[in-house]
């Protein structure tokens, strides 16, 4: 805070903590919104005397770190003094459909939503640990006998 | 924000009006929060509905995930032959 007062310091580039901090703030806040019910359920839409409501699973990962830090290496007060401050963060929301509420004349109902792509890969990826167990199994060759 | 570690919550939705039908939807909420660092986890999934008719009658329906039932029980094989291997593996031949 004091190299911002300094008036030398002032043309250089300088960390506001304050900004940084609502930002992280407002990060935070849509993080959080993940909390919600209306994350998962979408809003209805009506085709002729069906509404559907989509649903989905919501995955939300965030993180944030904010550092400062200031020294001074001159003789004089104020003379050669330095400070610099940073900060990052990451995140990501990863959303995945479900299932669809359907209510019609008949009823309401839930229908699954499969995803085909990530079931195919997970079959393929079994068979595969499978295989490579199996060949593992049937290659074991007897220790070699010491002379 | 909780101060909590982790937290495991269900939430209730509004409930929405469709002809005479009402639905409330059901969500559960995982949330893991770092305990240094300011950050963490949120799992929301879509758990259950519930429906009441024009009769008042309440219902509730499950809201499966059949993509994740499918990847654990295969997950599940995988793990159930690695302990098979090990359990029956061909014994080595004392000398």
């Amino acid at each position: 805070m004091n190299a911002m007062s300094n008036p030398k310091s002032q043309t250089t580039t300088s960390f506001d903590p304050n900004l940084a901090l609502n930002t992280m703030q407002t990060t935070l806040d849509r993080f959080l919104s993940a909390a919600n019910v209306e994350a998962v359920y979408g809003q209805p839409v009506s085709q002729n005397e069906n509404t559907v409501i989509p649903t989905a699973e919501v995955l939300s990962i965030a993180g944030f770190g904010l550092g400062s830090g200031g020294g001074s290496q001159g003789i004089v007060e104020n003379e050669n003094r330095g400070s610099g401050g940073g900060g990052g963060g990451g995140g990501r929301v990863l959303a995945r459909p479900v299932a669809a509420i359907v209510i019609s004349s008949t009823g309401v109902r839930v229908e699954p939503i499969v995803d085909v792509t990530k079931i195919v890969l997970a079959v393929f990826t079994t068979l595969g640990f499978m295989t490579a167990l199996l060949t593992r199994m049937k290659s074991t060759k007897p220790p070699k006998l010491d002379v | 924000m909780s101060t909590s570690l982790l937290r495991v919550e269900t939430l209730t939705g509004q409930s929405i009006r469709v002809k005479n039908t009402e639905i409330r939807v059901r969500s559960q909420v995982i949330q893991f929060r770092l305990p240094v660092a300011n950050g963490g986890m949120i799992w929301n999934r879509p758990v259950a509905v519930v429906v009441r008719g024009p009769d008042g009658q309440e219902q509730i329906l499950s809201v499966p995930d059949l993509t994740r039932i499918t990847v654990l029980i295969l997950a599940g094989l995988c793990f159930a032959s690695m302990f098979l291997l090990i359990l029956f593996r061909p014994k080595k031949v004392e000398s």
